[in-house]
């Protein structure tokens, strides 16, 4: 297994490292908008990851270019191929030009905890995957991410553009609950919660594997992991103790003796437990925070401790004007500072954004960051 | 505050369901049991608006509701209890956050 150095740039290690850059770095995250914007149909951008590639390089040059760009051209891909999920593509499940659709269903049975226990994750996976029509193994996953390795390539080694999602890990709450569903797990905290602990305390490392052999199979050392449902908005303080919390500090801290950087996804809101994350490990993560959660006290809670990622809402970007986003990039970057912090939209570019919205957030960083 | 109302607003299935037991064995009214109950979901909503709970535990008191008025009517013999009677097999709806 080849190991993988830390391919960030300077002006990322610093920001990730919560000192001051000589500049903010700027990491949008488009997705479809890159299709509209080059006129690829939302299938291609989707299920060719070249062509969603090729999409995303022409964004960047229009735009001019900026800091980190994400691994856009994986997404359909990823999701048809190795998540165990209901994914509905457009112009194949559905008409219209729209973003691929997960629809949340029970793939996962109450019972399947114990086949965890008894056979892992990855037979669990197949098992369900089957259930869906599909087939999956770690054959089929290793040679996903392979055909993914050569345009990390081209984007990290050729344009010199570090990539901020290489693997991904989802701790256990968030992928027991998206396969059983939010009713269902909600029926597992009731009738089966020793269970669910139990299971979470076996598997948390198999993800963790998982998501470190993804990571080095495309060369890049960022791990994506999905929060948003362990946040406030769906877990009370209690629940989040009990069954979110300690697995994700047990990831990341794992992910970061392993040489990764962890990119928590923390969408909804978080604040009521930011205080919690000045338990991960220090100045080695980046946290992407939505709009529910204030950035401001955000920084004030864990300035110096972890990187800020964000926040430029979504709305901003097909509703106002360039000049509205340069004000709010500004009063943005006022307010948080130039350490410890990436300026990013929030979440996704919206597929209906205006290209000059979207570039005006590169613009204001580079000129006020 | 009852005991059966107190339980369920903890969200404690395995209490609730004894303390159900309990009382029909010794011959209680199971509307009462009901009301209680119903009072506990009442006491989920409250916390939920104070923030103590979130939306999950919100769905933990509809399974429960569902579980106790299941218990009531098995265990009373009574079959006038509406029951919200789904499994999990049928629940399907979009999610609207990114999960990667």
């Amino acid at each position: 297994m080849k190991q993988i150095s830390n391919l960030l740039n300077e002006r990322l290690t610093k920001a990730i490292s919560c000192s001051t850059p000589d500049r903010i770095p700027i990491a949008l995250r488009i997705e479809y908008a890159a299709a509209v914007w080059a006129k690829l149909n939302f299938s291609e951008f989707a299920l060719n990851p070249l062509k969603s590639s090729e999409a995303l390089e022409k964004a960047y040059d229009d735009i001019g270019g900026w800091d980190a760009v994400d691994a856009s051209w994986t997404l359909g891909t990823r999701w048809t191929k190795t998540e165990v999920a209901k994914v509905e593509i457009s112009g194949i499940d559905f008409s219209g030009e729209l973003p691929h659709r997960i629809i949340e269903f029970p793939v996962m049975k109450s019972k399947d905890y114990d086949v965890i226990l008894k056979e892992g994750i990855n037979s669990l996976m197949n098992r369900m995957m089957r259930r869906l029509g599909g087939k999956f193994n770690e054959d089929i996953e290793r040679s996903v991410f392979n055909s993914f390795a050569p345009i990390y390539k081209h984007w990290i080694e050729d344009r010199g553009v570090p990539v901020l999602r290489g693997g991904m890990v989802r701790p256990p709450f968030v992928q027991f609950s998206m396969w059983r569903t939010w009713h269902g797990i909600a029926q597992d905290l009731l009738s089966r919660k020793e269970k669910v602990k139990e299971v979470s305390d076996a598997v948390w490392k198999d993800l963790v594997k998982k998501g470190e052999n993804q990571s080095r199979i495309v060369g890049c050392n960022c791990i994506f992991i999905p929060c948003g449902r362990a946040s406030a908005t769906f877990l009370s303080e209690k629940l989040f103790l009990e069954y979110f919390f300690p697995h994700l500090k047990m990831i990341v801290k794992e992910l970061v003796k392993d040489g990764f950087t962890p990119r928590l996804h923390c969408d909804g809101d978080w604040m009521p437990f930011l205080e919690y994350f000045r338990e991960l490990p220090k100045k080695s993560c980046i946290i992407e925070l939505g709009l529910e959660t204030n950035f401001k006290k955000a920084k004030e809670i864990l300035g110096g401790h972890i990187c800020l990622y964000g926040n430029v809402p979504t709305k901003l970007l097909f509703t106002e004007s360039p000049l509205k986003v340069k004000e709010y990039c500004k009063k943005l970057i006022d307010d948080v500072g130039h350490d410890g912090f990436i300026l990013a939209n929030d979440d996704i570019v919206p597929h209906n954004a205006r290209f000059e919205n979207v570039k005006m957030i590169a613009d204001t960083g580079k000129k006020y960051g | 505050m009852s005991t059966l109302e107190k339980f369920f607003a903890d969200l404690d299935e395995k209490l609730s369901i004894k303390e159900i037991k309990k009382r029909i064995e010794n011959g209680e009214n199971p509307q009462k049991l009901l009301v209680e109950a119903r009072k506990g979901l009442r006491i989920v909503g409250e916390r939920f608006e104070m923030k103590q709970y979130a939306l999950i535990e919100l769905e933990m008191a509809e399974e429960l509701f569902r579980i106790c008025a299941t218990a009531i009517k098995t265990l009373s013999g009574k079959k006038d209890v509406d029951l919200l009677d789904k499994s999990d097999e049928e629940i399907e709806y979009a999610d609207t956050i990114d999960l990667g």
